[in-house]
């Protein structure tokens, strides 16, 4: 039982090791661009609701904005932020963890809390969210 | 269920009932509910007394307000919290993974490592009973670290914000906490009612206490692959 102590004492004591030895990334300017972009960031490990944000807001997206998705005024990424493409793409927004995000050139509106709390029981929410978001942003 | 609880967190003006909602859908999420599992095993493991049960269930959930008020705290004190939260959520399920399977090798026996020196320390800690308390809470200090993806956002995208807003919110994490523990202490404290039950039969099953310790770290190793193959594979 006193090893099992140990093992849990030591492993408290992990994140306080490691958070001091990472270091500082400055945050690089945001993407400049004229469309709204719209990022789901996450890592490989995903839960059910992760995989049900991703999916509802890009379905969201795709139909409230079927035109501009075409012509790339507007744009879904989902974004493995444990892989080094993904990783580059969080850097550049200034995103470290879980986010769902939109972004018109300087503009960056985080929605995750959002995502989460409406993706899976009251999907239109969700929706009406995206649009009077995507649309403030066009009009910025 | 899930519904409900989003509409308190929309409709609530007071603070405390939203982390209290914030707290019970983290509970009820299937997302932490194999640490859950775990954590009903291990506050259980003095399964022949019930009230023991019930206090080391407080104690685990004690564990739990403790690590998140001081995360919250670290927060409010000027750490990044972008930074901050995305560390967690990278690593948090990366190491409980690893960390139950060993705590469950070890409960099993299987290893047995001795530190040199400590052996004179940590007699005097296995003869006093609250350092049997002590292991509930070392167990809610952890498990409130193992971040899943859901639960990250719920405490740093929702919870923390309300919390460091000023420093009267500075209580919400406890009442988080008590929400994500509240089905671990009803779980188990049911499971020790539903055992003592059983009474003459159980008595006479000496060896029943150490099979049950068997279970649990057996079970510890079997969430512990779980993890594994979650984030790993």
């Amino acid at each position: 039982m006193r090893t099992i102590r140990f093992i849990l004492a030591f492993a408290l004591l992990l994140p306080v090791i490691a958070c001091n030895a990472q270091t500082t990334r400055k945050a690089s300017n945001a993407v400049t661009s004229g469309k709204v972009e719209a990022y789901y960031f996450h890592f490989n490990a995903r839960c059910m609701t992760c995989k049900t944000v991703e999916a509802q807001a890009k379905a969201d997206i795709e139909s409230l904005y079927p035109e501009l998705v075409k012509t790339g005024k507007v744009s879904f990424k989902a974004v493995n932020l444990d892989e080094a493409e993904g990783k580059a793409i969080g850097d550049k927004l200034g995103v470290n963890g879980q986010t769902l995000l939109l972004v018109r050139g300087e503009q960056k509106i985080n929605i995750t809390n959002e995502g989460f709390m409406y993706a899976v029981s009251q999907p239109d929410k969700l929706k009406a969210v995206i649009k009077e978001k995507v649309d403030g942003l066009f009009k910025m | 269920m899930n519904e409900f609880f989003t509409n308190i967190l929309e409709n609530s003006s007071m603070p405390w009932l939203s982390a209290l909602a914030l707290g019970l859908m983290t509970a009820i999420s299937p997302c932490p509910l194999a640490t859950n599992i775990t954590a009903i095993g291990f506050i259980s493991k003095d399964i022949k007394d019930r009230n023991r049960v019930f206090i080391n269930g407080l104690l685990y959930t004690l564990g739990r307000a403790i690590t998140y008020t001081g995360l919250a705290l670290i927060i409010f004190f000027g750490a990044d919290q972008f930074k901050f939260s995305g560390f967690f959520q990278r690593y948090g399920e990366k190491f409980i993974g690893p960390l139950l399977i060993i705590i469950g090798l070890f409960m099993l026996d299987v290893i047995k490592i001795k530190f040199p020196g400590m052996s004179q320390l940590t007699a005097k800690m296995q003869n006093k009973t609250r350092w049997g308390y002590f292991d509930a809470i070392l167990l809610g200090l952890v498990f409130a670290l193992a971040f899943c993806p859901y639960s990250g956002v719920l405490y740093f995208g929702m919870l923390v914000p309300m919390t460091v807003a000023s420093a009267s919110g500075l209580y919400l994490p406890a009442i988080f906490a008590l929400a994500t523990g509240i089905p671990v202490i009803v779980f188990a404290w049911v499971l020790a009612y539903a055992v003592s039950g059983i009474g003459g039969v159980y008595q006479k099953v000496k060896s029943f206490e150490l099979w049950f310790r068997r279970i649990i770290a057996v079970l510890f190793i079997l969430v512990g692959i779980y993890y594994m193959i979650r984030v790993y594979f």
